[in-house]
C-alpha cells in the first residue's frame, strides 16, 4: 500500500489529458493570433483605402478659371468644372504683386494675412456662395461639366489704399480645391 | 508492453490553422489591394487621357459684326471634335456682358456647338449689340475645359495675321509657285469651232514667270491656284469678268505698250478648254483657275504675239478676281439686290512675267 501511494505521487497526468491540453492550448493561441493578425490586416486596408481614395479624388477632380472680373470692391471668378466629381472650393487667396493686400477667404473667416489679429471676420456677406466647409458637407459645389461665379468681397476692415481693387494694377488669385488641386490666375484691373 | 502512439494533433490543427489565416486574411488583403491599384491606375489614365485631349483642342475664332450684334465664327483646327458649351461676351474689365449655356436663348445656333475636325462655323450671331465706346472679348469654353477667346474690334496683331493668311491681299490667297502657261490648241481664227484644249493637259504647264517666246505656240493660256481663306468660311463665286492682265510699264511716254487680257474660262481634267459658266470657291480648298479668253464669258484664246510685241520684256500681270461672296452656287448676276449685297472683287498685283 506504501508502494502504491509512492506510485500515485509520482504520477504524471495521463495521454488523453496532455493531449487534449495541447490542443485546447494551441487552438487559443492560434485563434488570438488569427484575430490580432486580423485586426491588423483591417487597420492596414483602412489606411490603404483612405491613401488611394484621397488620391483618386485628386485625380478626378479638374477645374479652369475661365474670366475673372473686377470692380472696386469685389471679384468675381468664373469656374467651370471640367473634371470627373463635384467640384468644391475650400480656399481662396487674392494678392497683389508686393502682398500688401492679401486676404485669404475660407468657410469659416475671411482674414487679412498682413493682419490677422485684428482683421478676420465672418464670411457672411463677403463670400457668394459661401465656399465649402469640410466639417459640414452640407454646401453645394459645381457639377460636372458646369460652370458657376464665385464673388468675393474685401473685408472692410482693410485699411486704404488696400481697401479695393485699383485700376492698372495686377492682382492674383489663387484657388484650392477640396482634394488639393490649385489654380493661380493673375489678371490686370 | 510498448505504448499506444499517438498522432502530434496539436500540430496539425496549427499548421490548419495557419493555412487558414493566409487564405483569409492574406488572400483578401491580396485582392483589396490588387482593387485599389486598379482604381488608382484606372483614374490615372483617366486623367492623363483627359488632359492629353484638352491639348489636343484647338479653335480658331473670329469676332465680327453682324446687323450690328456680336458674333463670331470657329473652326477647329485641333485633333480632336470639339463641344463648345458656355460662351461668356465680357468687356475689356472683364464684367460679362453676354452669358450663354446649353440651350440658352440670345445665341443662335444655340449652345452646345459640335465641331468636327477640320470643320467649323461661319457664323454665330449673339445678342449683344455692338457699342463703339465697349472692346468686347467672347470666351468659348469646351466640354474639356478649354477656353479660345477674340476680341472685336480685333487687335491689329489678329488682323495682321489674317492678311498674311489671305496673301496679304484678300480673302483669296495664290499659290505663286502654281502659276504656269500653256499653248492652246484647236484655234481656228481666233475661236474653237471643234473645242479648244490645254496642249499637254492641265499637268503640262510650264512655269510663268519666265517665258521663252520660242516655245510659244500661236495662242496661249494661264492658270494659277488659289484657296479662299474667308475667315467667315463663306464660298466665293467667281463670275466671267476675273482675268490675268499682262501689261508692259510705260518708260519713255506710254504709247503702244501692250496690256493683254486673259479672260477666265472652264476646263475639264482633260485640259478640254470651255466658255466661263461660274466657279464656286468653297472654303479652304485650293482651285485651279485657267486664264485665255479674249473676252468674258467666251472661248477666244489669246494670241502669243500680243504680248511679245517688246522683247525681253517683264510684264506686269494682274490677277483679277470678281464675283460674289456668301452664295453657295453660280450665277453671282440676279435681278434681286441680294447681288450687290454679296458683291466680292480682289486684284492681285505681284505676278509677273518676263518674255524673252
Amino acid at each position: 500500500m506504501r508502494a502504491n501511494r509512492r506510485a500515485r505521487a509520482r504520477a504524471g497526468i495521463s495521454d488523453v489529458m496532455a493531449s487534449i491540453l495541447s490542443i485546447v492550448i494551441t487552438l487559443i493561441a492560434g485563434f488570438s493570433v488569427f484575430s490580432y493578425v486580423n485586426g491588423q490586416a483591417a487597420v492596414s486596408m483602412r489606411q490603404l483605402g483612405s491613401a488611394y481614395g484621397s488620391t483618386v479624388n485628386y485625380l478626378q477632380e479638374r477645374f479652369v478659371v475661365v474670366n475673372v472680373n473686377f470692380s472696386s470692391s469685389k471679384v468675381t471668378i468664373w469656374l467651370y468644372n471640367n473634371g470627373a466629381t463635384t467640384l468644391y472650393i475650400v480656399q481662396v487667396l487674392v494678392y497683389n504683386s508686393t502682398r500688401s493686400l492679401y486676404v485669404l477667404y475660407n468657410a469659416t473667416k475671411v482674414v487679412n494675412m498682413n493682419n490677422p489679429g485684428s482683421c478676420s471676420v465672418s464670411p457672411s456677406g463677403l463670400e457668394n456662395p459661401l465656399l465649402y466647409n469640410p466639417s459640414q458637407p452640407s454646401s453645394q459645389g459645381i457639377p460636372v461639366g458646369q460652370m458657376q461665379p464665385l464673388t468675393l468681397t474685401l473685408p472692410s476692415c482693410l485699411s486704404s489704399p488696400n481697401n479695393a481693387f485699383n485700376a492698372g494694377r495686377t492682382y492674383t488669385i489663387t484657388v484650392l480645391a477640396l482634394y488639393g488641386n490649385l489654380i493661380t490666375y493673375s489678371q490686370m484691373r | 508492453m510498448k505504448p499506444f502512439a499517438r498522432r502530434a494533433i496539436a500540430g496539425i490543427l496549427a499548421a490548419i490553422m495557419l493555412f487558414a489565416m493566409l487564405f483569409t486574411v492574406g488572400t483578401a488583403y491580396f485582392l483589396f489591394v490588387n482593387g485599389s491599384n486598379q482604381v488608382y491606375s484606372q483614374a490615372l489614365s483617366r486623367r492623363a487621357s483627359a488632359v492629353q485631349e484638352r491639348l489636343s483642342e484647338n479653335l480658331l475664332v473670329n469676332a465680327f459684326l453682324a446687323n450690328n450684334n456680336i458674333s463670331f465664327s470657329v473652326s477647329n483646327v485641333g485633333g480632336v471634335p470639339v463641344n463648345i458649351t458656355y460662351v461668356l461676351i465680357t468687356n475689356s474689365t472683364g464684367a460679362v456682358l453676354g452669358y450663354y449655356n446649353v440651350n440658352a436663348p440670345g445665341i443662335s445656333p444655340r449652345l452646345p456647338l459640335y465641331i468636327n475636325v477640320g470643320g467649323g462655323l461661319g457664323q454665330v450671331i449673339t445678342n449683344i449689340r455692338y457699342s463703339s465706346a465697349t472692346n468686347y472679348t467672347i470666351r468659348l469654353v469646351t466640354y474639356r475645359g478649354s477656353v479660345f477667346s477674340a476680341t472685336y474690334p480685333p487687335t491689329a496683331q489678329s488682323l495682321a495675321a489674317q492678311a498674311l493668311s489671305s496673301g496679304a491681299i484678300g480673302f483669296i490667297y495664290l499659290q505663286f509657285e502654281s502659276f504656269r502657261w500653256y499653248n492652246v490648241t484647236g484655234v481656228v481664227q481666233g475661236s474653237c469651232p471643234s473645242g479648244c484644249q490645254l496642249q499637254g493637259g492641265l499637268t503640262a504647264g510650264k512655269p510663268a514667270f519666265a517665258i521663252d517666246h520660242n516655245k510659244m505656240g500661236s495662242y496661249i493660256a494661264f492658270s494659277i491656284n488659289v484657296t479662299n481663306l474667308d475667315p467667315r468660311q463663306r464660298p466665293i463665286v467667281l463670275d466671267n469678268f476675273s482675268y490675268i492682265v499682262e501689261f508692259l510699264p510705260c518708260t519713255k511716254g506710254c504709247g503702244n505698250q501692250p496690256t493683254v487680257y486673259f479672260y477666265i474660262v472652264s476646263y475639264d481634267q482633260s485640259g478640254n478648254l470651255a466658255p466661263f459658266t461660274g466657279m464656286v470657291l468653297p472654303y479652304n480648298r485650293p482651285v485651279m483657275l485657267v486664264f485665255t479668253s479674249q473676252a468674258p464669258g467666251t472661248l477666244r484664246p489669246q494670241p502669243s504675239g500680243n504680248i511679245t510685241s517688246f522683247l525681253p520684256a517683264a510684264l506686269f500681270s494682274f490677277a483679277v478676281l470678281h464675283g460674289c461672296i456668301g452664295l453657295s452656287q453660280p450665277p453671282c448676276r440676279s435681278t434681286s439686290p441680294g447681288y450687290i449685297q454679296y458683291g466680292y472683287g480682289q486684284t492681285v498685283p505681284f505676278l509677273s512675267t518676263l518674255v524673252y
